[in-house]
């Protein structure tokens, strides 16, 4: 799978779970992770949700490590 | 544990004097500790191997507690990074900084008459990814705590019973251990890395890693501290970006031992005891 067919595949899983407008890019020396934005309000939910397949979903698309910008995104 | 207790005061008797690999961390501190019991501080050496690689709090807490408990402690300089096969940073790279560290204590411990060099393995890192232990091997360090059979949760117990302050302590290794296998191990990335975990423990954090991707730093924090992480979000990224990162991500999986080593195939595993 390309580096883009990861990341539009890894939009669409995140939307399936209710991630309205959440972003994926990949990232790293070897584009091996999966960087995930969200907004403000989804940030917590991303990050301390019990929604543990996600990372392992993700995973198997092809990213060795899958992780959330730091940086929410921008409202609006 | 008794049992084990006893199985490790007997092996000390049996070395009689000790050089202790004394990296600051729980299992070394506990067994310095354990040694000056037993043989008395004359018949004991903590030494401490010193590199950009050692993160500056291990070096401190290795200090303190040397001073509080009346552990001998000497620090000796490795020279590691400086040997090619190291900073190329293959996945045996433990094994070249395990042969360095351990040719260094064993000149100590011969000029100074210790018969015998030890090191805090425990009986919960057999089986693991080690391939500094086939140095230590090769260069015949022993491990009376996994030779007593003791596990990590039996040193955090018996070092709380101690008074020692490393009983509760995260496992930490080395600074390497958050490059990926195959990015070259530099006196500056190990610097970046240090900075960014300084300014995490700076802010509370305790059992983490800043793995290192080029500008990218991908934090590994354990579950527990995550609801830090949400309510220091803005200072954690300042923090890390000031180390001189561009960007900040933070592992959805959370701290785990071994991360670099996923996605690497079992053979090149295997490369460890095959190399060494």
């Amino acid at each position: 799978m390309s580096a883009d067919d990861r990341v539009a595949a890894a939009r669409g899983l995140l939307l399936a779970r209710g991630f309205v407008g959440a972003t994926v890019r990949a990232a790293g020396t070897d584009s091996e992770i999966a960087v995930l934005g969200v907004a403000e309000g989804d940030w917590e939910r991303m990050l301390l949700g019990d929604d543990h397949d996600l990372a392992r979903a993700l995973k198997a698309l092809g990213f060795r490590y899958v992780s959330l910008d730091m940086e929410p995104l921008p409202p609006g | 544990m008794q049992e084990k207790r006893d199985r490790l005061v007997a092996l000390l008797r049996e070395f009689g004097s000790v050089a202790v690999g004394y990296s600051g961390g729980v299992d070394s501190v506990f067994l310095a500790r354990v040694a000056v019991d037993v043989l008395g501080a004359e018949k004991v050496l903590a030494v401490t191997g010193t590199s950009d690689s050692l993160p500056v709090w291990m070096e401190a807490t290795a200090g303190e507690v040397a001073e509080r408990f009346g552990i001998p402690w000497l620090e000796v300089e490795t020279a590691e990074l400086n040997d090619p096969r190291y900073a190329a940073n293959p996945s045996n790279r433990c094994y070249f900084c395990k042969s360095e560290l351990w040719s260094r204590v064993r000149e100590v411990a011969d000029a100074r008459g210790l018969a015998v060099v030890v090191d805090g393995g425990n009986a919960d890192d057999v089986g693991d990814h080690r391939p500094g232990a086939v140095a230590g091997g090769e260069a015949g360090v022993r491990s009376p705590l996994l030779e007593a059979g003791l596990t990590k949760a039996e040193i955090r117990a018996w070092s709380r019973e101690l008074g020692l302050p490393t009983w509760d302590q995260p496992a930490a290794p080395c600074l390497a251990s958050r490059i990926p296998y195959g990015t070259a191990v530099t006196r500056e990335r190990l610097q970046q890395i240090e900075r960014a975990e300084l300014a995490l423990r700076a802010l509370g954090l305790r059992d983490f890693r800043v793995r290192h991707h080029g500008d990218v730093a991908r934090l590994e924090v354990h579950p527990s501290e995550l609801p830090s992480v949400r309510e220091q979000r803005a200072a954690i990224a300042e923090g890390v970006r000031a180390a001189g990162y561009r960007e900040v991500v933070i592992d959805l999986q959370g701290y785990r031992r071994g991360a670099l080593n996923e996605g690497l195939s079992p053979a090149a595993l295997l490369q460890l005891g095959g190399a060494a």
